[in-house]
Parts: structure tokens; sequence; C-alpha cells
């Protein structure tokens, strides 16, 4: 071997596995990229829930959504019963 | 003392007490005047058997009176020079008639009370036969004397007394010697002489006050006027200064406390206030010409007059900016290049400024409004020089005084304060949002590229931003701070996993995880590239360990800020070099074989084209690769051969590969990305306020959606209409019925 490493730095960014993640929540219109409006660093203490519908949203966000009374327990986006995937 | 009442013969009783007075008037042989003796005739006077005499004592001790200030005013009349005869005499008089009132405490409380008594001042307002209405003997002796000495030599002897009193006030004006107290004692003759009555200034103020007004305005209107023609304007405003600091001297001298502002602002409407448009006009030169000490007086003469001030603050402002945008000018194209001496330069002239505030213009607030006010104008400017988007060159500056190995040669202590000082421009800049975007630009490559200076330097800076613009401007930037304590975090926890699951390679590894929606990186999507397989595995290991680690998280890697330190082989000494991982990928090529193809080098790499040529480039440069022509164009067919001859005084050498240049593609994107947020920011802010006001029309959402953002920017009108219409497209608000120009919020 002519050049031999040593030592090497590497950058990676992370995001959340999804199709875009640069999309905005339903909720909150912030990007699943960062946090909920209530967070303040993006993050596992921040998380995104999918419903059996499909619909992402962050976890506190939909929390906060079916806590209310309106709600009646749907997904805002197509006012079905919401359920997480599993 | 003895109380009881006497049969009296009044005319001899009031003989013996005339007596008396005349001694007391005269202040002759006044020690064999008994004041009690007198006090006791009063009495026995005013409380004979059968008939008292109160009245007519009363009369006749006015008739006395009568007769003494005409002998007075005769006397005061036989001289050339009235004035200080006048007040000897009134001083006399003055205490004469003080002891005769006390003496007559008993008449007094008689005649007074029966004025005061029910209907009596009706029916008999006057004492006795007299025409004299019931007061003091103390008020009495008051109007005889004004009327007997006063106002005769007012009205018979063309005002003699007066006339001298303003005359001798001229010379004194004039600056000749004069018995000042002479003229003081006539002056205040006039409060005293009215001090018993309802108008107890009036006398003073028709005899005195207004006349002499009339003349401080005749004299100071001709004086301002022959010293303008003669004198500079700086000699004409010392001049102006000195009078009237004498005329306040004056005032205290001759005037009651009542009219002092009165006369002085008579003297400053003609010495200032009639030629201010001189003064003001003459002050652009002094400011120009920093001639301190004339505008200190310019200053503390013309804030004396309403609005003087004025045209003074628009001058000041006016020069400031001036000078300002000729700085920014002879800058030129330089600023692009090295922001320093815009930054600097700014700076010294802002403290320049602030400093004449506080020496010439008393610290005065509209002063430094004016200063706020230019440099607002300065930094906003863009017209004068394209170079000076004042955002971004103060965003590189911080940079340059962030970076470490910088060639500054500045202490840190000396760059503390410089990046101290640049947030009072900081401070004026309108688009604060993008010098937010440049600056998290930079901060980012500084700690990727771990080029900062110290922790401890970037944490001030980030804390000065947020005293100064809150916290909400900060909170992004903080987050890469956060990323980097994961990180280092992270880089143990590898280590300490590769061990135990004994996946040590030998490779010195280590990471960076960026956040995505916390860093300003442009593209998600990085350039295509093969990394070198002896590599590869560490990026395995990680990710089974990160995805151990965090659920559903993706990881991307950015190759193209990844590093490389390497031992070479090949050659005599054996080097260190630090490069980029695209130009590792590259040499490592060519532990194969001595000579490639671009062509063939792209294969491997898989890097595309334009990239490649640059990183083969700087390999180039950096003469560890040869052309087969120096200087020959390199293109896809160009063959590279290891230069097996490199040699270098160091063995430790990092090989610049240009990358954290930053290029114009990466600031038209940052100006997009600033563009994408200010519309988001300015929909937001028509959200929020349709739905607290329900209905708005298109000029007062407007005015408000420019109210609530321009902390963070200046938003241009066209751009909210473009949001509005966007809103109304997604049906968050709509038109209202009927009226064209009026929006609704849509629940």
């Amino acid at each position: 071997m002519k050049v031999k490493v040593k030592r090497w730095h590497t950058v990676a960014i992370w995001q959340w596995d999804m199709e875009d993640s640069t999309d905005l929540c339903g909720i909150c219109h912030g990007p699943f990229d960062s946090c909920c409006p209530d967070c303040r660093i993006p993050g596992d203490n921040c998380p995104l829930l999918w419903g059996k519908c499909t619909h992402c949203f962050h976890l506190h966000c939909i929390n906060k959504w079916i806590e209310t009374n309106d709600s009646e327990g749907t997904c805002p986006m197509d006012r079905q019963i919401f359920e997480a995937a599993t | 003392m003895s109380l009881r009442r006497k049969r009296i013969d009044f005319n001899v009783a009031f003989d013996e007490f005339k007596r008396d007075l005349v001694k007391m008037f005269d202040f002759t042989g006044t020690s064999s005047v008994s004041g009690m003796g007198m006090y006791q005739l009063v009495y026995d006077i005013c409380n004979s058997v059968p008939k008292p005499f109160s009245e007519r004592l009363y009369c006749a001790i006015a008739d006395f009176l009568c007769e003494y200030a005409t002998g007075v005013r005769q006397a005061i009349l036989s001289q050339e020079e009235v004035v200080p005869v006048y007040a000897m005499y009134w001083k006399k008089y003055y205490i004469a008639t003080s002891y005769l009132n006390a003496i007559c405490e008993y008449l007094n409380g008689l005649i007074v009370k029966q004025r005061k008594g029910p209907g009596i001042s009706e029916k008999r307002p006057f004492v006795g036969q007299s025409n004299y209405p019931r007061q003091d003997v103390q008020a009495l002796a008051n109007q005889i004397w004004r009327e007997h000495v006063v106002m005769e030599i007012k009205h018979r002897k063309q005002n003699r007394l007066m006339y001298q009193v303003f005359e001798t006030i001229r010379q004194d004006r004039e600056g000749q010697q004069v018995n000042a107290s002479v003229v003081q004692d006539t002056i205040f003759s006039l409060v005293s002489l009215n001090s018993k009555t309802d108008q107890p200034l009036e006398l003073y103020i028709d005899e005195f006050e207004t006349p002499y007004i009339n003349q401080t305005k005749a004299y100071y209107k001709a004086e301002s006027k022959i010293k303008l023609s003669n004198c500079t304007i700086s000699q004409y405003i010392k001049s102006a200064i000195d009078r009237l600091a004498q005329e306040g001297a004056r005032n205290s001298r001759y005037c009651h406390p009542t009219s002092h502002a009165r006369v002085i602002q008579e003297c400053e409407t003609q010495y200032i206030a009639e030629h201010q448009k001189n003064i003001q006009s003459e002050f652009e030169k002094m400011i120009a010409n920093e001639k301190a000490d004339d505008c200190t007086m310019a200053y503390s003469l013309l804030t004396r007059i309403e609005n003087g001030l004025v045209p003074l603050l628009i001058t000041f402002e006016k020069h400031i900016t001036t000078v300002g945008r000729d700085i920014i000018l002879g800058l030129g194209a330089s600023i692009s290049k090295d922001p320093r001496e815009y930054v600097e330069k700014l700076i010294e002239l802002h403290a320049k400024y602030l400093l004449m505030c506080a020496k010439v213009f008393t610290n005065d607030a509209a002063f430094v409004a004016a200063v706020d006010k230019a440099f607002r104008t300065i930094v906003n400017d863009t017209a004068t020089n394209v170079a000076a988007r004042s955002p971004e060159v103060m965003a590189r500056y911080t940079d340059t005084m962030l970076r470490k190995k910088q060639k500054t040669g500045l202490s840190e202590s000396e760059i503390e304060d410089r990046l101290t000082r640049v947030i009072i421009l900081f401070k004026y800049i309108d688009d604060k949002d993008l010098f937010q975007k440049f600056y998290s630009r930079f901060l980012a490559k500084r700690l990727i590229f771990d080029a900062s200076l110290s922790a401890e330097a970037e944490a001030n800076m980030i804390s000065r931003l947020k005293s100064a613009c809150g916290v909400e401007y900060t909170s992004k930037l903080q987050r890469m701070f956060t990323d980097m304590t994961i990180s280092s975090d992270l880089n143990a926890g590898f280590k300490d996993w590769l061990q135990s699951n004994d996946l040590s390679n030998g490779l010195d590894f280590s990471i960076l995880v960026l956040t995505a929606g916390s860093w300003p990186v442009n593209s998600t999507q990085p350039l295509e590239f093969q990394c070198p397989d002896e590599l590869e595995k560490s990026i395995t290991n990680f990710t089974d360990f990160y995805d151990k680690r965090h659920n559903g998280r993706k990881l991307t890697w950015f190759w193209h800020w990844c590093r490389a330190d390497v031992r070479v082989n090949y050659l005599d000494k054996r080097y260190e070099l630090s490069l980029s991982l695209y130009q590792f990928a590259v040499l490592a090529v060519f532990n194969a074989g001595d000579s490639y193809t671009v062509t063939e080098i792209r294969e491997q790499t898989k890097l595309v084209e334009l990239e490649l040529i640059r990183v083969v480039k700087s390999l180039v440069e950096a003469n560890l690769l040869t052309l087969p022509e120096p200087s020959a164009t390199i293109t896809l067919s160009t063959v590279l051969k290891l230069n097996m001859s490199f040699s270098n005084k160091r063995t430790k050498l990092k090989i610049s590969g240009g990358l954290q240049a930053d290029t114009p593609q990466e600031t038209t994107a940052t100006l997009k990305a600033v563009d994408e947020d200010r519309r988001l920011c300015i929909q937001a802010s028509i959200v929020r306020i349709m739905k607290s006001r329900r209905a708005l029309s298109h000029m007062q959402l407007v005015q408000e959606v420019i109210d609530q953002c321009k902390t963070r920017f200046s938003p241009s009108v066209p751009m909210i209409k473009k949001c509005i219409e966007q809103l109304l497209d997604k049906q968050y608000i709509e038109r209202a019925e009927n009226s064209l120009d009026r929006y609704v919020y849509v629940t």
C-alpha cells in the first residue's frame, strides 16, 4: 500500500427514515426534520408517529390533538379514527 | 403701660407725638425717642374720653407723611443724579415707617377692624373725612410715597428717576463702572411699595419690568445686528454666550425673580432666535472641520430656543451619512475579499461620533438618535457600493475573527473586543435574518472543519447575538452546538461498542452526526461517490451501531466534508498528509499502479467529472500527481502519474482542497433560502394576525405584517401581497363579500 489511512473523520446527517423528511407535519406545519413547537431539539425526545392511515405527525402534535374534545380520536387529515401503525 | 382711659387734648398730644416722629424720620436724636412712650400715646389718643381720636390721629399721621414725602421729593429733584438720593431716602423712609407701623399697632387694629366689620366698608370705606382706604399705617405710608414721590416724578419730571435707572443699566451693559446697589434699591422699592396691596408686583411690572424688557429687546436687536456683520459666526456665538451669562448675573442684580426668565427669553430671541439661520447654516462647516468648541457653543446656544436644534440634527445626521458613504464607496470591491476594513472603519466612525455626542452635545438623546439614524442608513445602503451587503459582510467578519490560525495576529482579548463592537453595527442591520443565515453557514463550516478559535469565543458571540435579538434568533445556532456534544458522546460510545464486539480494525474513526433540520445544508442529496474499500467497513459498523442506538433514523454521508489523515510509503521520507476524502480516494487509486487516466479514476471513485477534475487539480498543484506536460488542461483523457520524487521540508502536510472557500453558488443558495424563510414567516404572521383580528382591510394587514416582521427583516410589499394570494388560494383567508380590499379569516 502506497498510501495508508491512519485516521479519518466523517460527517453524516440524520433524518427520520421516511420518503421526504423535509415534508411538514400536518398539525404544526413545521418540518419533520425539526421538532414540534414545544420541543427545542429534534431527536428521540420528539419522535414521529405514523397512523394506520399512513399519515405521519410529530408524536407530541398528534397526542395534543387527540386529547382535544373536537378531535373525537380522528386523524386530522382524513377524519378516520387514528390508530398508530405498529 | 397704663390701660386707663384719660381725657386728652388732641393737639397737645399729637404735637408731642409729632416731635418724636420728626426725629425718627430725620434719624436725628433717635436715642431720646421712646418707642414705648409713643405706643402709650397712640393708645391714650385712641382711648380718650369722652371721644376717642383714633381716626383723627390716623389722618394726622397721613398729613405728616405727605408733608415729609413732598420734602423728600424736592430734595431728590434738587440733585443731578437722583437715583442715589432716592435710594438713600427710601431706605430711611422704609425703616422709619416700619417702626411707625409697630408703634401704631393699636391704631391699626382699630382702623382695619372697622373695615372688616359688617357693612362698614360699604358705608365708610375711607378713614374720617380723608380719602385713605382702611389699611394699616405701613400701607398708608407706601401709598403716600407712591403718590408723592414715584408718581410725581414720573408725571411731572419726565420720569427722571426711572430714566436714570435705565441709563445706569445701559452703562452697566456697556461695561462701565456703575453703582449697582442704589439702582437695585430703587428697583426693589417698587416691589416693597406694593407689597401690602392686592397686586404686589403691579407697580414693579408697570414702572420697571415692561419698559426694561422693551429696552433689552432694542439694545440686543441693535447689538446682534452689528456683531453679525462685523464678526465671524464663531465670534458671534461666543459673544452671545457671554451676553447671556452677563444678563443672567444682571438679572439677579436688578430684577425680581419673576422677571428673570422673561428678560433672558428676550435676549435669546434677539441674539439667537432672530439669527438662528446664520448659526445653523454655519454648523455644517463646523462639523465638517471638526471645530468641537464652536459646535459646543452653537449647541448650547440653540438648545435654549424652541426647535433651534432641529436643523443641527439634520445637518449632523447628513454629515455622518455622507462620511460613512464615502468610506463605503472608497473601499470598492475589496469589501467582498476582506470584510475587515469595512467593519472596522465603520465601527471607528461610530465611536468617533458617539464620543462627539458625549463631549460636544452633552449626550443629548436627540444627537445620539441622529447618529443611530445615520448609521442605519449607512449600514443598510447597498446602492452606493454593491459589495457592501452588510449582513453578509458582517457575518464574514465574525467568521474571520472566530477562525483559528488567522493571519490577523490579534490576541484573544483583542478579538473578543472586536466581536463585542461589531454588535454595535449589527444592531443597525435591517435584514437581521440574512445575517443569521450567513452566520449559521459560517459557523457550520467552522464546526464541521474544526476551524473554530475556541468554544468559549463561539459561546460568547452567541450570547451577544442572543442579548441583541432574543433567544429565538440564536436557538437554531445553538442546536449545532448540541449536535457537537452529542457527536462526541457518540464517538466514545462507538469505540466501546467496537471493542466489546471485537470489531476494531486499527483505523482511527470519528464522526459528526448532524441533525438535518438544524444545519444550514443546502442539499441533502450529496454527490455520488464510491467510498474506498478499506473504509467501507467502518461505515457499515457505524451504521449498525447507530441503528441500534436510535430508532427510525436514516444516515446520509456527506463525503465532501469527510477528511482522511494518511501515511505515504512510496517516497524517501514518511510523509503524513491530511487530505479531503475525495483527494484520498483519488490517491488510493494509485495504490494499484503508477499512472491512470482521469476516466479510469472516475470509474473507481464514481466522482462526477466536475468535482473529480477539481480534486485532481488540487493534487497536481500540491505536486503529488504530475501531468504529462506542465500546465496542460485536465480533461477526461489526461494521463496522471504519481510523483515519485515529491519532496517537502516538512513531513506533516495539509493539502488544501479549496473546499472551505465559499462559492458564489452557495451565496445564491443562501439568499434563496432566506427568501423562502421570509415567505414562511410572512405567511405565519398573516395567519396569526387574521386569526386574532378576524377581518382587516388590505392596508391594515400589510402594515401589521410589516410591524411584526421588522425586528428580523423589512418585508417588501410585493412579497406580502404574494403571500396573501397564496393564503387565499389555500383558503386560510378569503375576500370579504362586497369589498375587494378586505379579508376575513376562515375558521
